[in-house]
């Protein structure tokens, strides 16, 4: 194409290079600052009172658990980090400058029109950068959750050794891992500059009508198949990008949902793409030349498609060992006498969102999977031994469990135990619960419960010798069983929404300290009692109403939603909350 | 045991593992045990909820 000479592509990659320069400049100078932060915090924790080893919590602690935030704050603004953000925020003036030469080049665009529709893009993205980089943004994701690390660290009594070392983890992070600071840093960097490319391409299209985009950029060994048969093609006309965005959905990998025509531009071949989109207008011979050679455009081969898939798939399984071995109850403190395949069933159930087996390991919570007979005082010595750990530590640090329980989870995380009974099972899958009188009766009818009237309820109930047992009631368009685990034990004998339950607990108890500090503002805020819970065991408490509404979300995230819309929006709001990823929580299909 | 019962139940359960109050604990304990007695239970998780409201030392500590 004429547009794209030597010339114009010479500043496309010149564009590409500041781009990748910047980040990995910004990216170089991060240990330094973390070195202070970390510097700053150890010396601070010097100040907390301890009795001789373990540090106790009172209120002189908490006074300087909460000094956190401005210690930290202090340490950034007297590192280089302000000015190496500024630094990074000159690279957007550099960015705007390279499309003002693009776009001339290309579509003949003056500088004051493309200053006039830049301009205002530009003030947005850097002051949404500098906020993500500098003001609430860090607070948010790095401040607010050192400072919660710290407290949980000061109410569990850690010595100072183990508090340095989770200072040392969460701030400095290791060959590995980034410390947090890091991550998110890189994160919000990352996108900023791509982004802002790609918003102006994508305001240039609408703006003047252009009718189709050449797609550049180099290709590396493991550039896409999308972004592979875009290069290829050199023009992909607008009228094209419907097909071409299925193409990818069908037969690319990595790419962004929501991407749309609209949206191509932003989000071009998917995350971390570095592509660009330009928007151009297709002259007369070009479209000429276009429909007579529709097949021009060389397709990329099967064998290669093929080879690409083959990599992914490569690459995928190679993060998932990786992950999976990261993502694992330590075996020092899983205790078990089930087979392998149940403590892997249960090892995956806990991997369903992140933070819940980080939470296990860091705070040592003794897991334990036991049969019904080791769940007693005699019984739970004999389970210890049975699992070969020789255990030198008293009964109550991996607790009992009653013959009426089918689990349970400490409050302050020493211990979270599940009792298997003979035929349970362990699958992750979702349960078509029904707010309708007929599901009821369906249910009832199936799985031998009678149903019963009381007032204006229905309630679904199982005989026992004194009377009958009430698994779920019917009222007013509502359907609540007595909880998840009673479906899911009906159905087919699974207890992993019971496992799930218990997990929740150790969430809870490790990210709302006394259970209450988050959960109970916001449950006011959202208008919501206990009679909301989406189970009748939800109704009892606090603790019980977060624990089956995740549960809830979990294994029947359709009914949820449907049925109790209010819980479902709380059990988001909680998440985030607590600082976990509400994208990393796997939901059962 | 009514749902209300069983929140009334809870709350002092927590005021009382709170405190520590071992003796408090034990007879809440006995109350759930008398009801189950009486009336039986929903098997799923039964009376986790009381379990999940104490320490281990706690729940060591009840008959």
């Amino acid at each position: 194409m004429i547009e794209f000479d030597d010339n114009v592509i010479e500043i496309i990659r010149k564009q590409d290079r500041t781009i990748s320069a910047a980040n990995q400049s910004f990216f170089d100078s991060l240990p330094a600052t973390e070195q202070r932060i970390f510097a700053a915090v150890s010396k601070h924790v010097q100040k907390f009172s301890s009795d001789g080893e373990n540090f106790v919590f009172d209120d002189g602690n908490t006074l300087l658990t909460n000094q956190v935030e401005r210690i930290v704050l202090e340490a950034l603004q007297s590192s280089k980090y302000p000015s190496d953000v500024n630094g990074f925020l000159r690279n957007f003036e550099n960015i705007k400058q390279f499309n003002f030469d693009i776009h001339g080049n290309v579509n003949d665009l003056t500088p004051e029109q493309l200053g006039e529709l830049i301009n205002p893009i530009q003030r947005a993205t850097v002051e949404q950068t500098l906020q993500g980089l500098t003001g609430s943004g860090v607070s948010t994701n790095f401040i607010e959750p050192l400072r919660t690390g710290i407290f949980q660290n000061v109410v569990a009594g850690s010595t100072k050794s183990d508090l340095e070392a989770y200072l040392r983890r969460f701030i400095l992070g290791n060959p590995e891992v980034d410390g947090l600071l890091s991550r998110y840093v890189k994160q919000v960097s990352r996108d900023a500059l791509n982004q802002f490319d790609g918003q102006v391409n994508a305001k240039i299209a609408n703006e003047f009508g252009l009718d189709a985009y050449r797609y550049v950029g180099s290709l590396i060994e493991d550039s896409r198949p999308q972004c592979r048969r875009w290069v290829a093609m050199q023009v992909i006309q607008k009228k094209d990008l419907p097909s071409e965005i299925a193409w990818m959905n069908s037969n690319g990998t990595g790419g962004i949902p929501g991407t749309s025509p609209e949206t191509f531009s932003i989000y071009r071949g998917g995350y971390n793409c570095r592509h660009s989109a330009i928007p151009f207008k297709l002259t007369k011979s070009q479209r000429e030349q276009l429909n007579l050679e529709p097949a021009a455009v060389e397709p990329v081969k099967i064998e290669q498609q093929i080879n690409e898939v083959e990599k992914d798939v490569a690459k995928v399984e190679k993060q998932t060992t990786k992950a999976t071995k990261q993502k694992e109850i330590n075996p020092e403190i899983f205790l078990s006498t089930q087979n392998k395949s149940t403590n892997d069933q249960f090892n995956e159930i806990a991997a369903n969102a992140n933070g819940i087996i980080e939470t296990i390991n860091s705070k040592g919570t003794f897991v334990t999977l036991r049969k019904p007979s080791e769940c007693t005082g005699p019984g739970t010595k004999k389970f210890a031994e049975a699992t070969g750990k020789k255990m030198t530590l008293p009964t109550y640090q991996i607790g009992t469990v009653s013959t009426n329980s089918g689990g349970n989870c400490a409050i302050n995380n020493k211990f979270l135990n599940i009792k298997i009974s003979k035929g349970e099972k362990i699958i992750f899958k979702k349960y078509e619960i029904e707010s309708t009188e007929d599901w009821l009766n369906q249910h009832a009818e199936k799985y031998g419960y009678t149903i019963r009237t009381s007032g204006e309820k229905k309630l679904l109930t199982r005989n026992i010798s004194r009377g009958y047992q009430v698994a779920g009631e019917f009222e007013n368009g509502k359907f609540r069983p007595w909880t998840i685990s009673t479906i899911a034990s009906d159905i087919d004998q699974n207890i992993a929404p019971t496992i799930t339950h218990e997990l929740a607990h150790a969430i809870q108890n490790a990210n709302d300290p006394g259970r209450a500090s988050i959960i109970g503002p916001l449950l006011r805020e959202k208008g919501l009692k206990l009679g909301d819970a989406p189970t009748l065991y939800g109704q009892t408490n606090n603790q019980e109403f977060w624990t089956e509404s995740f549960s809830s979300y979990v294994y029947a995230n359709d009914w949820l939603k449907l049925s109790h819309p209010k819980v479902f929006q709380f059990v988001e709001d909680y998440l985030k909350a607590m600082k976990i990823d509400i994208n990393t929580v796997k939901i059962a299909k | 045991m009514t749902i209300e019962q069983m929140q009334k139940l809870s709350e002092l359960t927590t005021a009382a593992a709170e405190k520590n109050d071992m003796a408090t604990l034990q007879k809440i304990k006995s109350i759930i045990d008398q009801d189950i007695q009486e009336n039986g239970i929903e098997p799923t998780l039964g009376i986790e909820w009381f379990e999940s409201s104490l320490t281990g030392e706690q729940l060591a500590g009840l008959k």
